[in-house]
């Protein structure tokens, strides 16, 4: 738990600090690899606490899961049909089962 | 897998995501506000001057470290500290205008119209005033006149008054009438320039009806101002 809030604050810190300017037209990427990232972390707890995590499945999860909804978010701007609806869709409900089962653990081991 | 293993993946993935995050409230915090290509011009322009500003301060800056240094090098090799400052002194004599100075420039000719008076217009509108000459002065100036001086008499910075007596126009306090001979000595071309593009006074002048007549000149000379400069109010700085 701290080490996920340690991790997140530096992640911050460094984020403010690093000299890099992205245009606006980035914003819809970055929010949909912000999603997949989230999802990612909730799947890696959740298996964490069901004993079953590795951490190669978690980490090419984490990479291949972002860079997904980033194709997939490119590809619809390309096209001109918003394509990451799928990547939200997909990525919200499944982040809001992985919470489902943290929280019936959690509730489990009180 | 072993738990410390899995604590770093935690640590690095978290770090990644807020990494993300801030860069996103970066993006969404940032506010693009609408700017015209005029505002653009204009900012640009300014830059522009600014930096031809910067670079003649640092040119001042460089003339100034040279002078120190040649300060410093008089004084321990040949203790003539006393040449280098009356070379200054004569430098300043010519900067004020006390001295009598030589050189390239123009000569322009305002007189009052020749044309006969329409009859209701006012008179006004044919003859010259104090405020046309300041114009043509302040004309010339802009272009680069490094000694100015109308029908002889000198025209300083500081202490010139042009001032407009009816027919007449006193400079300092001495009165002249027309026609009003205005010598300034400079880059020939420039002055020129000065005192015949559609944009200038003198051109202005012409249109309106009054007499202008410019020439450019290789020698001209001008008399040292005369009067007397005193100052009562500004002292000197002390840093």
């Amino acid at each position: 738990m701290s080490i996920a809030i340690f991790g997140i604050l530096l992640g911050l810190l460094v984020g403010y600090y690093i000299p890099l300017n992205l245009s606006g037209a980035t914003s819809i990427y970055l929010s949909v690899a912000i999603l997949a990232a989230v999802d990612s972390l909730l799947g890696g707890i959740r298996a964490n606490f069901e004993g079953r995590f590795d951490s190669l499945v978690f980490v090419s999860g984490f990479f291949f899961n972002s860079l997904m909804a980033f194709i997939l978010a490119y590809l619809g701007d390309q096209l001109g049909v918003p394509l990451y609806y799928t990547a939200l869709f997909v990525f919200g409900t499944r982040l809001f089962n992985n919470l489902g089962y943290i929280r019936r653990y959690l509730i489990k081991r009180l | 897998m072993n738990r410390l293993t899995s604590k770093w993946v935690f640590f690095i993935l978290f770090f990644l995501l807020g990494g993300l995050v801030m860069a996103q409230l970066r993006v969404v915090g940032r506010v693009n506000s609408y700017v015209s290509i005029k505002d653009i011009e204009t900012l640009s322009n300014q830059i522009n001057t600014l930096e031809i500003m910067n670079a003649n301060h640092q040119t001042t800056i460089q003339n100034l470290r040279e002078k120190i240094d040649a300060y410093l090098e008089t004084e321990p090799a040949s203790g003539d500290l006393e040449t280098v400052l009356r070379r200054e002194v004569a430098q300043f004599k010519i900067l004020s205008g006390t001295e009598k100075v030589y050189g390239p420039g123009v000569v322009v000719i305002v007189s009052d119209a020749e044309k006969p008076i329409v009859l209701g217009d006012d008179p006004n509108n044919y003859i010259v005033h104090d405020l046309d000459l300041l114009e043509v002065v302040h004309d010339l100036k802009n272009a680069g006149a490094e000694a100015i001086a109308i029908n002889g008499q000198r025209i300083i910075p500081h202490q010139t008054s042009i001032i407009c007596n009816g027919p007449t126009i006193s400079i300092d306090n001495v009165v002249y009438s027309q026609p009003y001979i205005i010598e300034a000595i400079g880059d020939r071309k420039f002055l020129e320039a000065a005192a015949t593009s559609p944009d200038s006074y003198t051109n202005f002048l012409k249109q309106w009806g009054l007499f202008t007549e410019v020439n450019t000149s290789v020698y001209l000379e001008l008399e040292a101002y005369k009067s007397r400069i005193n100052y009562e109010y500004m002292i000197k700085k002390e840093d």
